[in-house]
């Protein structure tokens, strides 16, 4: 007598809390500093336009230095009075942003035009007269709030996403007391019942982009922290060269996603790939017959490649990452052409194996087939797109 | 020592999708059982973490605490038995006793072929 049912276990365990929570503290962070650093400021300038002129005189001037562990930050410390409405008011509040940052040099220059005594025209907010500020004009500082935006934004996608998956998990655990009319897991898309289908990429050239784009801009952002501060020991003339060799792999790792950005803008221009797949659910045993289209001259193709591939696909998790290995078990050419009059547009058939492994989705564990092309641009990057097609058991199953 | 046995007739493991399956649930319990049922369910094991899929229940109502019972399920059209690099998914026939989750089980092949369905890395398909 064996313990613990087997058939007790679900396998739609997903960590959606811990991920939500994760992606939440990113999400929150960055909306918090881009807030402060970007968005009150232009808030307040948006709102000081309304704001009188008066002139205030300067009572004292100065460049506030802040000592840090790893360096030092200034800021413009100018305190002045002025009056409104028959009151007297002081401020020290030079303008919207605050705070501390780096570069002595250009709080110099500013607090040089405001020497203690002189009378220098200055904005109140007629509704709080005890608000004032000496410069409401923009400053490029603002633009540094762009930085956690990305940060909130990743939170934001990874917030959806987690909720997403968590939706989905939940959707295929409860109907994991299968539903005999899916006997395989998944539904075909309602267009193939029979007829053709017209395949769509599973990452258009667009999505590739944005996708890479997003990455390469968090990558960076958050190596270029440390380079930054790798960068100021060096111009202080104390290099850190343990840090230095440290980011190394990381700089190396962003240039290759910039690199990839830039392959990825150029695809866009490569020729768009229709396929039309019919009938549109293949069977095993069955014979499918595949048509392309390139446009008129092909684009520059000059070998184009269509397989069709069966392939296990397992998910697992190890620690808090997850992990999707693949397993290739069926191949099959179904275009292999270098000639310039098949290239723009064609039709093939093909046999589907008699045995061929029906698909399969079950929430970690897969079988897929998949149309896979290949466009080869010489002197420019190639496309390479995946089509997901669904193959049914056979007529003798 | 109580056990829990799930024989199918003749002693056939391997079938065809929507073939019914025959057999019989015999048990033997030191303590009494509120439920006992017969699960047809698979199951996958290899890389992936692991997937479960409960087709059908067959409750044996109130259940002694020694006795044999016949079943009688319908396969459904799928998934496979298959055995691949990464994956194997495994039907079998499972019975539980609550409380106390005491079970039986064997598993059988459910294929077009009555035999296991394997994936070899890379091979031809045409």
């Amino acid at each position: 007598m064996t313990a613990q049912p087997l058939s007790n276990r679900r396998g739609g365990s997903f960590p959606a809390g811990c991920l939500l929570l994760f992606f939440a503290v990113f999400f929150l962070t960055g909306l918090a500093a881009f807030y402060f650093a970007t968005l009150r400021p232009v808030m307040s300038y948006l709102a000081a336009r309304s704001w009188q002129e008066t002139t205030c005189t300067v009572l004292s001037s100065q460049v506030g230095t802040h000592p840090g562990s790893d360096s030092t930050t200034y800021s413009v410390d100018v305190v002045y009075t002025y009056s409104f409405g028959g009151r007297a008011f002081q401020s020290d509040r030079y303008g919207f942003l605050g705070g501390s940052s780096s570069g002595r040099t250009g709080k110099e220059e500013i607090v040089a035009r405001y020497p203690p005594g002189t009378r220098v025209p200055c904005w109140i907010d007629p509704a709080h007269p005890e608000q004032a500020v000496l410069s409401r004009e923009p400053s490029a500082e603002w633009l540094i709030g762009l930085v956690p935006l990305v940060f909130m934004l990743v939170g934001a996608a990874g917030i959806l996403w987690s909720l997403r998956m968590s939706r989905r998990v939940r959707a295929t655990a409860s109907a994991l007391p299968l539903a005999p009319a899916e006997p395989f897991g998944l539904l075909a898309p309602p267009a193939a019942a029979g007829g053709s289908l017209e395949l769509k990429p599973e990452a258009t050239p667009w999505g590739k982009l944005l996708g890479l784009t997003f990455l390469a801009l968090f990558w960076n952002g958050i190596i270029s922290v440390f380079v930054w501060q790798a960068s100021v020991g060096w111009r202080a003339g104390r290099p850190d060269g343990c840090l230095t060799l440290f980011l190394v792999p990381f700089v190396l790792v962003g240039l290759g996603l910039i690199y990839a950005v830039i392959r990825q803008l150029l695809i866009l221009f490569n020729p768009r790939l229709h396929l039309t797949l019919s009938p549109g659910t293949l069977a095993a045993g069955q014979t499918g017959y595949l048509q392309w289209s390139l446009g008129s001259r092909g684009g520059g193709v000059k070998r184009l490649t269509i397989i069709l591939e069966g392939r296990e696909e397992a998910q697992y998790r190890r620690g808090t990452s997850t992990y999707t290995d693949k397993s290739v078990f069926a191949t099959l050419t179904l275009v292999d052409t270098r000639q310039e009059l098949e290239i723009p547009s064609g039709s093939t058939s093909f046999a589907v194996p008699p045995d061929g492994m029906p698909s399969f989705t079950a929430p970690h564990n897969k079988i897929r087939w998949a149309v896979k092309a290949h466009c080869d641009i010489p002197g420019w990057p190639d496309s390479e797109d995946e089509y997901e097609v669904l193959v049914r058991p056979g007529g003798g199953a | 020592m109580g056990w829990i046995q799930v024989e199918t007739r003749d002693g056939v493991t391997a079938f065809v999708p929507g073939e019914t399956v025959e057999g019989t649930v015999s048990w033997q319990l030191e303590k009494p059982a509120r439920t006992i049922e017969l699960r047809l369910f698979w199951y996958t094991q290899g890389k992936g973490d692991q997937d479960v899929g409960v087709v059908t229940a067959v409750p044996f109502p109130e259940p002694a605490l020694q006795d044999r019972r016949s079943f009688r399920v319908t396969l459904p059209l799928g998934p496979y038995s298959f055995s691949g690099q990464l994956i194997s998914l495994i039907w079998a026939l499972e019975v539980v006793a609550e409380p106390g989750a005491r079970t039986g089980r064997i598993e059988i092949v459910v294929s077009p072929w009555r035999r296991e369905v394997v994936l070899q890395p890379h091979s031809p398909a045409g």
